[in-house]
């Protein structure tokens, strides 16, 4: 039995627009579980990255409610989403979002220097660490606009984990990135998911669907369609592929 | 109609930037409408009141014995004279009313037809001015707020056929000598009063005494193009009028202490007002190269689309110029009512009453250049639009605006808002340097007037000054003893320490042919000597440093001073500093003046004390000491001269103030608006990695509060290095040409932390969008 991590429920999130109203979403309900790669496909305008702000926190849903530990977190004031944000999520762009002045390191530690659960020098180790992982530790004094785009976005995957998030949003990781980097970034999302990352990721990238462990299809505001996937195994990545490509026909893709 | 849209559209988007600069203009407008207003006004006015009353080139105060017939032939022979005129006066040793007194001469004269008396409301003149009664008297309007005194109070003239008691009918305009800052005065008695005292007084004249003498107009001939100082020079040669005199003004010399006060006030708000403006085209500049730096991509798209780098600049100027246009078009609405406000100011201190119509001419000139300036300043800001391609708008346009540094301090997770607000700072200095510039300009300002401010209350300073300052003073209606003196200095040391004794007696006489004034005095080391030393024998004279230039005369050189139809030759032996005749001032010593034929004569001498606590107590002892004839007073009021001076000092002390702190809630809005639109994502992003509003608007305000430390410090730091020199300039003609300013920790600390508390608490304020924006909002823009 898998263990719901954060939960929506009729969750909506509409814009007025031209005197009448635009509904994004309309009455979501969703369970992400503890441990999934979970990827939310769907096409361009469906509102895939609307629910994933919504989601975590990011922007507020014109209704309904998204519990985490029992909370909802519509409820919560700037200060106790910024402490989730803080501790128990982490969040990746699609246009990386490195703050602009900071080294890669420094993008990497602020955020663990903010969270104060550990000391300072531990930051600093925990940074070196994942900067390592993450391959970029040659380039970690350099500023982003020093380094190429995938170092840039393994930046900002590091940035994000620095924490240990429970959960770790990616709103179109790859989105801008070529071939090779795009790879790059979906291994390290892969390994971190293997470590035991839970991961909610949405993508229109079909490369990076492949790596999910269950996918979920969002059309008209609604999720239509749930595919669940054996983990992620390169080897069977053809047969996988054929897989999702003949689920994703299914929901009109 | 392609530029009309475009502008509105620019300025729909930027209403912000372009209300800044309307406010901004419409302040340095508002007060550079007030200065030039009242700077022509007290051109103008004295010149009219100078016309009206018939003031002669110079005026000549002397005792008539001294007034002899050959001076009178010389001055009809005269080829300079065109006529001269000559009024009896009666003279008086002492003043009193009501608590003020004052022993400076006044010349008490039978009432003239031209007279203009100042309404009860002291901003114009009656039509009429009415006979006087016996028993009455018209003060000239700058003795007013000196002795404090009003209609119908009582005021006694002690002359040396007795005491005269007048009754205050009103304040006349006497240009002459009519400022409160002239010692001597003449001022209008009746007809009658006049004919009695006069005799009596001549009665009384002896030898070394007179209680009557001649003021006598001086007219220089109509075709002369000299000026009337000049003018005073060239008589000096050919007879002795101006040398066998108490003393003597010429029109220039009343002009510049009629209007010193006013002029220099205004000289340093102008000063102030000026680099305003400045500070205008700096925030100007920075919002247009902050704007071209933010809109590259639409700059590119208007390229791609066929607009010239030419006509994308007209866009920038005339949004620019059409805000500085309505800012200072209407700056000058309010400077009309402001005017007669700051005017009145004036008044008491010039002793006549200031024109308050408004300077429209000379504003306008002075705008129009501003204007100008601005042009340039924007052609010079927007050139880098020429260096825009229209592929850039392809490309997004943007390109990084970071890393202009090298100065990356650590990020450290102790203090991670101050090291983060730091590296913001580090990493765009540039986008910076104009809020530095303004807050170094601000501060150096607050620091001056503090400067000036507490210079003017201090006694030390006034001391430094070559003023005097006095707590306690004797006198009497005769020549003092040296052994007298001696007396009371061993009596007052018996309760405190003194610090300075003040004994001297002045008189006009000529060095080099120039008619200056001089300090004849038993104890030269007191005077305020900043070079060379203080004349110990009697053939040393010390100068201030505005006659050095006037006589092109330095330490070492040789003078000849004269004296009625003595000439002798002095050294110069030192440079003193001294606010006696606005620093046109000589002092020998004692010997020295006995030397010009000017024996040991003192009858009032001040004291200033190391502890004023036991005044009373000193005042009894000195009575029951000395002679009953010698006066002991000591001061429990304050100086009523220096009360109109500190008001005025007090207003430039506001307006300095209070423009700055518009000024920096204006400038810091501007720039922390700009910052804060260019690093919104930045906010965005920090706030997706868990930071709340309160800690960003903290970071974004701790950025600014380091902005106005290093402004503030380089304000600080040039103020001390070049206040004293700049006040020195600009106070010259007060007679201050070594100012000294004393700093005090609370003046230096002031504006500093003014200045500093505006940044921050403004830019805290600024920084409250932040809160209101949304992550997505930001992230995604």
């Amino acid at each position: 039995m898998k263990k719901t991590i954060l939960k929506a429920r009729a969750l909506s999130k509409s814009f007025a627009h031209n005197g009448g109203q635009v509904h994004i979403l309309s009455g979501v309900d969703l369970d992400i579980y503890e441990g999934d790669f979970t990827v939310i496909m769907g096409a361009s305008g469906s509102g895939k990255s609307t629910m994933l702000y919504a989601l975590s926190g990011m922007d507020k849903a014109t209704a309904g409610s998204v519990i985490y530990n029992d909370r909802d977190i519509a409820g919560m004031n700037e200060k106790d989403l910024a402490a989730l944000r803080s501790r128990d999520f982490g969040f990746i762009f699609q246009q990386m979002h490195l703050v602009s002045n900071l080294s890669l390191f420094e993008n990497v530690a602020v955020p663990g220097y903010l969270n104060k659960e550990r000391s300072a020098d531990e930051v600093r180790k925990r940074a070196a660490e994942l900067i390592d992982k993450m391959g970029i530790s040659d380039v970690n004094s350099h500023l982003p606009s020093q380094v190429s785009g995938g170092e840039q976005q393994r930046c900002a995957v590091a940035r994000a984990i620095i924490n240990n998030p429970k959960l770790l949003f990616a709103d179109e990781p790859t989105g801008a990135l070529n071939r090779r980097n795009t790879t790059e970034v979906l291994n390290l999302l892969t390994d971190l998911n293997r470590d035991g990352q839970s991961i909610l990721m949405v993508t229109h990238d079909i490369r990076a669907a492949l790596r999910a462990s269950r996918l979920l299809y969002l059309s008209d505001g609604n999720i239509i369609g749930e595919l669940e996937l054996a983990p992620y195994d390169k080897e069977e990545e053809k047969s996988r592929d054929t897989q999702v490509n003949a689920w994703l026909g299914s929901m009109e893709w | 109609m392609d530029l009309l849209t475009l502008i509105k559209a620019n300025i729909r988007r930027r209403k912000g930037t372009f209300i800044s600069i309307i406010v901004l203009m419409f302040i340095s407008s508002m007060a550079l409408t007030l200065i030039l207003s009242i700077d022509r006004s007290s051109a103008e006015s004295y010149t009219e009141a100078f016309k009206n009353a018939d003031c002669p080139d110079i005026m000549v105060m002397i005792r008539e014995k001294n007034f002899t017939d050959d001076i009178r032939s010389s001055l009809n022979d005269s080829k300079l004279v065109d006529r001269f005129s000559i009024t009896e006066s009666v003279v008086t040793d002492s003043v009193r009313v009501g608590n003020y007194s004052t022993g400076n001469s006044w010349f008490l004269v039978q009432m003239k037809d031209n007279m203009r008396l100042v309404n009860s409301s002291c901003d114009g003149y009656e039509e009429k001015t009415p006979k006087l009664k016996k028993g009455e008297i018209y003060l000239s309007y700058g003795t007013k707020d000196k002795l404090k005194c009003n209609v119908g109070d009582r005021i006694s003239c002690k002359t040396l056929s007795g005491e005269h008691d007048f009754t205050i009918k009103g304040f006349v305009e006497e240009p002459m000598v009519g400022a409160s800052n002239i010692g001597w005065k003449v001022q209008f008695i009746s007809d009658e009063d006049f004919d009695e005292y006069y005799v009596a007084g001549k009665l009384k004249n002896d030898d070394d005494h007179s209680g009557t003498g001649c003021l006598v107009g001086v007219y220089k001939s109509a075709d002369s193009d000299m000026t009337s100082s000049e003018f005073a020079h060239a008589l000096s040669v050919e007879n002795n009028l101006i040398a066998s005199a108490w003393g003597s003004i010429t029109e220039d010399e009343s002009r510049h202490y009629t209007n010193i006060y006013s002029d220099i006030i205004m000289g340093i708000m102008l000063a102030f007002i000026l680099i305003l403006v400045v500070v205008v085209l700096i925030v100007a500049g920075h919002s247009i190269s902050a704007s071209i730096e933010m809109d590259q991509t639409n700059l590119g798209i208007l390229k791609a689309q066929g607009f010239t780098t030419a006509r994308i600049r007209l866009i920038f100027m005339i949004q620019y110029m059409l805000a500085e246009t309505i800012g200072a078009l209407l700056g000058i609405i309010p400077a009309v009512p402001l005017i007669k406000v700051m005017t009145s100011l004036f008044d008491p201190i010039s002793g006549y009453i200031l024109d308050t119509r408004l300077a429209l001419g000379e504003t306008l000139l002075y705008l129009l250049g501003v204007f100008a300036l601005s042009i340039l300043f924007i052609l010079f800001i927007t050139r880098k639009i020429g260096q825009i391609s229209p592929i850039r708008a392809i490309s997004g346009g943007k390109r990084e605006i970071y890393f202009d540094s090298r100065l990356t301090a650590p990020i450290s997770g102790g203090a991670l808002s101050a090291s983060l607000a730091l590296r913001q700072f580090t990493s765009a200095k540039r986008r910076y340097i104009a809020s530095i510039v303004i807050a170094a300009i601000l501060v150096f300002f607050m620091l001056m007037v503090n400067a000036i401010g507490d210079t003017i209350y201090s006694k030390n300073a006034v001391e430094m000054m070559g003023g005097e300052w006095h707590d306690l003073w004797i006198s009497a209606q005769r020549n003092l003893t040296a052994e007298e003196i001696d007396d009371v200095t061993d009596t007052l040391k018996e309760y405190t320490e003194i610090k300075h004794k003040y004994f001297s007696r002045g008189t006009y006489l000529t060095v080099n042919d120039e008619k200056i004034y001089c300090l004849i005095t038993p104890f030269p080391e007191e005077l305020a000597v900043y070079e060379g030393r203080y004349p110990k024998y009697d053939n040393e004279v010390l100068i201030t440093e505005i006659v050095a230039e006037r006589l092109d005369v330095k330490i070492g050189d040789k003078v000849v001073i004269g004296k009625n139809d003595k000439r002798e030759e002095f050294i110069v032996c030192g440079f003193f500093n001294s606010m006696n005749d606005t620093g046109v001032v000589v002092s020998v010593n004692n010997e020295g003046g006995e030397r010009l034929g000017m024996p040991w004569f003192y009858s009032w001498g001040g004291f200033n004390l190391e502890d004023t606590s036991k005044l009373k107590e000193m005042q009894t002892a000195l009575r029951n000491k000395l002679s009953p004839d010698i006066k002991v007073n000591f001061s429990d009021e304050g100086d009523s001269e220096m009360e109109l001076y500190d008001n005025a000092v007090l207003a430039m002390k506001i307006v300095i103030y209070s423009f700055s702190l518009i000024f920096t809630l204006v400038a810091v809005s501007m720039v922390s608006s700009k910052a804060f639109s260019q690093e919104k994502t930045d906010i965005g992003i920090f706030k997706s990695q868990g930071f709340t509003s309160g800690k960003l608007r903290l970071q974004f305000a701790v950025r600014f509060l380091i902005v106005s430390v290093i402004g503030a410090v380089i304000g600080t730091v040039t103020g001390l290095l070049f206040i004293n020199r700049l006040l020195s300039v600009l106070l010259k003609d007060i007679g201050i040409t070594n100012f000294h300013a004393n700093f005090t920790v609370i003046g230096v600390l002031i504006p500093i932390a003014v200045i500093c508390i505006c940044y921050f608490t403004f830019a805290l304020f600024v920084s409250r969008k932040i809160k209101r924006v949304g992550i997505r909002q930001l992230v995604t823009e």
